[in-house]
């Protein structure tokens, strides 16, 4: 499924955290109507787009991803941007479907109140999800074929939405971000990656290649000099778009 | 003091609604399309229609067009921050508000409110 709804994930969050929303949500709203009580209805309209609450939603969004990352041992600053960042990203689409809500109410709120709100909310669901799918469905690989070999498949220019590492007879096979196969030595096991933004644990993934992770060690001590990085690099890899030269890293690493 | 306090509650029961909705949502791509929902604004436009009528709310949703592009290029520039610039998440949504100032004001500028 595409879209999913965790209600477990409520459990990350403090209950000041939700304090400070509200407290926040309530103190961009007043301003927001003195505005134009103030300075006139022009004024007014601008501030009901503030993007007050996106700086404490950013903010919060970072410190829960780096403490998930720092419990493991590892450095989570990155990771903690990098949630942010896909944040903003999404709130670039869900302004597009502001718009639409901002018109379709302009259009509709002579006619009737309550249609104009529903309507209004309705146009904004519509085209905000919109926007996001084809933002997701045209995303597309590159139309550039090569034979596979490691340097030509580095030059790729476009991600695909998914890559997937499959575990098919003979051993595991990588398909680049070309989709051309690259073969793996079949006595060399890797990770089938989903490179969207799941909440995948790292632990769950190096299971399936046979490492088990000490429960009280940081997973960089665990023996072998390229695991305690690919951790890292999965790690990355599952938060954000696909890094498709770090996975090729991986795979290098992983294949020898 | 009245209106004050019930656009503080409402403003903030609205916020902290669509906050939630956002945290249980996965991808976090699609959780953040909830960043950008019309939160101040069904609270503000609900008051301002009990207040001044619907003529008024119309003037100001004409507007919030303006607010909404400029939030769009707000939030291009947060990601261009955090990512290409290392910034952490406060500074960086603090410094693109200057963003947000510059593209909706001079939206507004250039043409004008609703008519």
């Amino acid at each position: 499924m595409l879209v999913k709804l965790s209600p477990s994930a409520l459990k990350q969050t403090r209950w000041y955290e939700y304090a400070i929303r509200f407290v926040l949500g309530g103190v961009a709203t007043v301003p927001a109507g003195m505005m134009g009580a103030s300075f006139g209805t022009s004024i007014g309209g601008l501030f009901l787009a503030l993007p007050a609450i996106f700086c404490a939603s950013a903010t919060l969004i970072e410190s829960h991803e780096r403490r998930a990352k720092e419990k493991a041992g590892l450095d989570g600053r990155r990771r903690g941007q990098e949630a942010a960042a896909l944040d903003a990203a999404g709130a670039t689409l869900g302004s597009i479907g502001l718009a639409a809500f901002a018109a379709v109410f302009y259009v509709t709120v002579p006619v009737s109140s309550v249609a104009a709100f529903i309507s209004a909310i309705f146009a904004w669901a519509v085209v905000s999800v919109s926007a996001w799918w084809m933002r997701r469905k045209f995303r597309t690989v590159s139309p550039h074929r090569s034979s596979g070999s490691w340097s030509r498949s580095a030059r790729c220019r476009s991600a695909p939405q998914f890559q997937e590492f499959k575990h098919l007879r003979g051993g595991m096979k990588l398909f680049d971000a070309c989709g051309n196969g690259i073969p793996l030595n079949a006595e060399r096991q890797t990770c089938k990656l989903v490179l969207e933004p799941q909440p995948l644990r790292v632990e769950t993934l190096f299971e399936c290649v046979g490492f088990r992770l000490p429960s009280h060690r940081p997973s960089s001590e665990v023996a072998g000099p390229a695991v305690g990085p690919a951790l890292d690099l999965i790690d990355d890899l599952l938060v954000t778009r696909p890094h498709r030269l770090g996975c090729f890293w991986l795979v290098g690493k992983l294949a020898g | 003091m009245t209106e004050y306090v019930v656009r503080f509650i409402a403003g903030g029961v609205i916020v902290s609604a669509f906050a939630i909705l956002g945290d249980m949502l996965r991808p976090k791509s699609f959780s953040g399309l909830l960043g950008a929902a019309p939160s101040i604004a069904l609270a503000t436009l609900a008051i301002a229609i009990v207040q001044h009528g619907r003529a008024y709310a119309a003037a100001e949703s004409w507007t919030m067009i303006y607010g909404a592009i400029a939030l769009a290029c707000y939030s291009v520039a947060v990601c261009h921050l955090l990512m290409r610039f290392r910034f952490a998440a406060l500074p960086a949504t603090t410094l693109a508000f200057a963003v947000w100032l510059v593209v909706a004001f001079g939206l507004l500028a250039s043409f004008g409110g609703a008519a």
